[in-house]
C-alpha cells in the first residue's frame, strides 16, 4: 500500500480500551489543552477519524493523539479509526511524515513539538535534509546548531521547562543564547527561567550577566547559581516571583556592574540627603551617560508650583549634585 | 598574513583587465580563482575564519572616499577614509569589522582603485581651503596586505604632490618595506595602533608585537616620515596601568616626539551585535569584562567614570614624555574630554580645526608647503 491510500482505507469501529494512549514514536502534541476538541466532539462528534498503527503490543496512534485523548475523556468506548496493518508495508518514517502533514495542515507547532518532530525524523533521515528539508517547513532557522539545540531541547530538557517553552514564553533570543550553552548551564538557566517566570526582557539580561561573570569569574553557570544568594532566591517562597525575579536580577546586575550600581546608590542618597518635597524628583541622565539630569515638578495649581520652586531654591546642598564618583579628575 | 594564506579567490566579472588583479594573480601561482558569478560563486565563506583566507578582487562600485561616519551625539575629528579594502587579515579579538562584514567574511580588495583614484584626487584639489585627512585603516589595516598590493607604491607619490590632503597609513604590522622603498615623505603619515604588550599579545591575534611595531615606527621616523599613534581601544584590566606604561616608555626610548602628528585616544567601544560574535570566535578574550553602558550613539562603551580614567592616565604618562603630541579622543564627549584631558575642542568642528592646524604646522598650510 502507498502512503497516499491510506485515505482509501474505510474506517472500523475500534475500542478505545484497546489503544495505547501514551505519546508513541509518531506523537508531536505538547502543552494543550483537550478542552475545545473535547466541546467540538461532544457537538458534531468526531469528523476525521485518527489513523492507528497494528503493532504486536497492540494499537499505536499514527494520527489523532488529541482526539484519542479526547474520546477518552469523554467515556466513548468506541470509534471509528483508519488502521494500518503490517501487510500494508507502511514505513515508520511514512507514519510520521503522515502525521507530521496531518498536523501542519491544520496547526501550527509550537517550539516543543518541533523538538518533537526533528527528534523523532532524526531517527530515519540525514541531519542534512533536516536542515535543508524539514526545518523550513516547521518555519525554523535553517542551521545545524539550530538543529542541534531542539533536539537537545527535546531530549534534556524537563516537563516543566518545555511547558514554559510551548506557552511562548521563551523569546528565540533566549533560546539562540541558551543554545550555545552547555546542557548544565542551560539547564540551569531554563529552570530558574521558567520557576521565576521571568518575562522576555529579564530573559536576556539573566543571561547576559550570567554568562558574563561566567567569563570574569572564571566559574560556571551552574555554580554562580548555586552559590548562595542566588539559591535562596530560586528556592524562596517569600516575597512572591516577580520580586524574586527581580531582586536575583539586582544581585547579578550588581555583581556584573558594580561601579555602575555603586554610583547609581550614591547619586540616589545624594537626592534623598536633599529632603526633597513630595512631588519634586530628580533624576540622573541614564548610565550617567549624558550631562543632563531632570528635574521634574508635579504641581496642583500656580501657587503650588510657585512654592514648590521657592522650596527649592531654599536648598542649599542643591549646588552640589554631582556625579556620585571620586578620584577621579572633574 | 602573507600570500601563502590565500586558500582561494574570488574575483568579479571584468577584474582581470585591472593590473592590480594581474598583479595580486601572479603572486598567488596554483589558488583556485572562481569567477563571481559564475560557478563556484555559491562557495564563498560564510565564517570569518575562512573569509580570511579567501580573497575577493572586487570591482567597487561605491564610493572611494568617504568620511568617516562617527557620530553625532560624541566629538568626532573629520576624518575621510579612502576604501582600498573591506576585512582585515589579522584577527584582533575585538575588531568591530567581525560584525560590520559578518556576512561578506572574505578580504575584499578593490581592484579598480588606480582608476577611481583621479576622481578622489580631484575632489580633494577641488577644495583647496580645506585639510583632508585621509586613512586607509577604517576597514582594513593599511599595510597588512602592501606587500601584495603595493597600495603604498600608487597612494605615496600621488598623495604626496597635493597640498591640502595628508594620508594616514594605520597599522599593527611590520610590513613597511614598500613605503621605506618609496622617495615620497611628504604629506604622508605612517601610524601604528598600539595598546598594552600584555593585552595585544593575548587580543591582537596575527598583528605584529608592541616592541616590533615601535621598532618598525622607528625606522620610519629615521627615514623621514611623520609618526601618528593611536591607542584604540584602550582596555582597562588587571595591570592596566602598568601595562599601558610599558608602551610609552618604549615610545620614549625609540621616538622622537617632535616627530609625531598626533596620538589619538578612544576606548573600547562596539555595536551589541559584535559581543556574541567575540564570546563565541575569542572564548579567551578580556575584552568583554569591564563595565559597559549603552552610549548616547547605541553603542554599548565603558560607564564614564572609567573612560575618563584611562584617558587621563593615560594622558599624563604622554605628556610626561612630551608636551606637544596632539593628543586627541575618538568619539567622546566634551565633558570626557575636559574630564579626561583637561580641555575639549567643544564641538566636532573644533577637534577639525585643532587637527587640521596639526597639519599645517607639520606639512605646511593648504597651498603652501613648508
Amino acid at each position: 500500500m502507498y502512503i497516499h491510500k491510506i485515505m482509501e482505507t474505510a474506517p472500523r469501529q475500534i475500542a478505545l480500551g484497546t489503544v495505547d494512549d501514551s505519546p508513541g514514536p509518531f506523537c508531536m502534541s505538547f502543552g494543550f489543552t483537550l478542552d475545545p476538541l473535547i466541546r467540538s466532539i461532544r457537538e458534531v462528534g468526531l469528523i476525521n477519524p485518527p489513523i492507528l498503527k497494528s503493532e504486536p503490543e497492540g494499537l499505536t496512534i499514527v494520527c489523532g493523539y488529541r482526539r484519542i485523548l479526547a474520546l477518552k475523556e469523554l467515556k466513548v468506548e468506541t470509534a471509528p479509526c483508519r488502521v494500518i496493518f503490517d501487510h500494508d508495508r507502511i514505513l515508520p518514517l511514512e507514519c510520521l511524515l503522515l502525521n507530521l502533514h496531518d498536523n501542519l495542515a491544520t496547526r501550527s507547532l509550537n517550539n516543543v513539538e518541533k523538538g518533537m518532530v526533528l527528534s523523532r525524523l532524526d531517527a530515519w533521515i540525514s541531519r542534512k535534509e533536516m536542515v535543508q528539508r524539514y526545518m523550513p517547513l516547521l518555519g525554523l532557522r535553517s542551521h545545524e546548531i539550530n538543529l542541534r539545540f531542539f533536539l537537545e531541547m527535546e531530549r534534556d530538557f524537563g516537563a516543566k521547562v518545555k511547558m514554559f517553552v510551548a506557552e511562548g514564553k521563551l523569546s528565540m533570543q533566549t533560546v539562540k543564547m541558551v543554545s550555545e550553552m552547555d546542557a548544565a548551564s542551560r539547564y540551569a538557566v531554563l529552570k530558574l527561567i521558567s520557576e521565576l517566570k521571568l518575562n522576555i526582557n529579564q530573559q536576556s539580561k539573566f543571561i547576559d550577566y550570567l554568562v558574563d561573570l561566567a567569563f570574569i569569574e572564571n566559574r560556571s553557570i551552574p555554580q554562580i547559581l548555586e552559590a548562595e544568594a542566588f539559591t535562596a532566591i530560586g528556592s524562596d517562597t517569600q516575597p512572591n516571583r516577580p520580586q524574586q525575579a527581580k531582586a536575583m536580577l539586582s544581585k547579578l546586575r550588581t555583581r556584573r556592574n558594580p561601579s555602575i550600581v555603586n554610583a547609581e546608590k550614591q547619586f540616589n542618597r545624594m537626592v534623598s540627603d536633599l529632603n526633597l518635597q513630595d512631588g519634586i524628583q530628580i533624576s540622573a541622565p541614564p548610565f550617567f551617560e549624558g550631562e543632563n539630569y531632570k528635574l521634574e515638578i508635579f504641581f496642583k495649581e500656580g501657587q503650588d508650583l510657585k512654592s514648590k520652586i521657592e522650596g527649592l531654591n531654599r536648598i542649599g546642598g542643591l549646588a552640589e549634585l554631582r556625579y556620585p564618583w571620586k578620584g577621579i579628575p572633574k | 598574513m602573507s600570500a601563502s594564506n590565500i586558500k582561494r579567490i574570488f574575483q568579479d566579472e571584468g577584474a582581470s583587465e585591472y593590473s592590480l588583479t594581474r598583479h595580486i594573480l601572479a603572486q598567488l601561482p596554483g589558488v583556485p580563482v572562481h569567477p563571481v558569478g559564475g560557478e563556484g560563486t555559491d562557495a564563498q565563506p560564510k565564517t570569518v575564519e575562512t573569509g580570511k583566507e579567501t580573497l575577493y578582487l572586487q570591482r567597487y562600485k561605491g564610493d572611494f572616499l568617504k568620511p568617516c561616519p562617527g557620530t553625532r551625539e560624541y566629538i568626532c575629528c573629520g576624518y575621510q577614509i579612502l576604501n582600498l579594502a573591506a576585512n582585515c587579515p589579522l584577527d584582533c579579538s575585538y575588531c568591530i569589522l567581525q560584525s560590520y562584514f559578518a556576512h561578506q567574511p572574505c578580504l575584499r580588495v578593490f581592484v579598480n582603485l588606480e582608476e577611481r583614484l583621479p576622481e578622489v584626487l580631484d575632489l580633494i584639489e577641488s577644495q583647496p581651503g580645506r585639510v583632508f585627512r585621509v586613512g586607509t585603516g577604517e576597514f582594513t589595516d593599511s599595510l597588512a596586505l602592501d606587500p601584495m598590493t603595493r597600495w603604498s607604491d600608487l597612494l605615496l607619490p600621488r598623495f604626496s604632490r597635493l597640498k591640502n590632503a595628508v594620508l594616514e597609513l594605520k597599522t599593527k604590522t611590520t610590513r613597511i618595506s614598500r613605503v621605506l622603498a618609496s622617495s615620497h615623505r611628504d604629506r604622508i603619515i605612517l601610524s601604528w595602533s598600539l595598546n598594552g604588550p600584555e593585552i595585544s599579545a593575548r587580543e591582537e591575534k596575527g598583528a605584529a608585537s608592541i616592541r616590533s611595531r615601535i621598532e618598525a615606527a622607528k625606522q620610519c621616523q629615521s627615514e623621514g616620515f611623520t609618526l601618528g599613534f593611536h591607542f584604540d581601544p584602550l582596555i582597562p584590566y588587571s595591570g592596566w596601568k602598568d601595562d599601558y606604561a610599558r608602551t610609552i616608555e618604549m615610545l620614549d626610548r625609540e621616538i622622537d616626539p617632535r616627530g609625531v602628528i598626533w596620538i589619538s585616544m578612544g576606548s573600547f567601544r562596539f555595536m551589541p551585535a559584535l559581543k556574541p560574535i567575540i564570546r563565541k570566535r575569542h572564548p579567551n578574550s578580556s575584552v568583554l569584562n569591564g563595565e559597559f553602558i549603552v552610549g548616547l550613539d547605541g553603542k554599548i562603551r565603558y560607564f564614564k567614570p572609567i573612560r575618563i580614567e584611562l584617558y587621563h592616565f593615560v594622558k599624563q604618562l604622554l605628556e610626561r614624555w612630551h608636551s606637544d603630541l596632539g593628543l586627541y579622543l575618538c568619539m567622546e564627549s566634551d565633558e570626557v574630554w575636559r574630564a579626561g584631558m583637561g580641555w575639549s575642542p567643544g564641538t566636532s568642528s573644533g577637534l577639525r580645526e585643532y587637527l587640521d592646524q596639526r597639519v599645517v604646522k607639520f606639512f605646511g598650510a593648504p597651498g603652501h608647503p613648508t
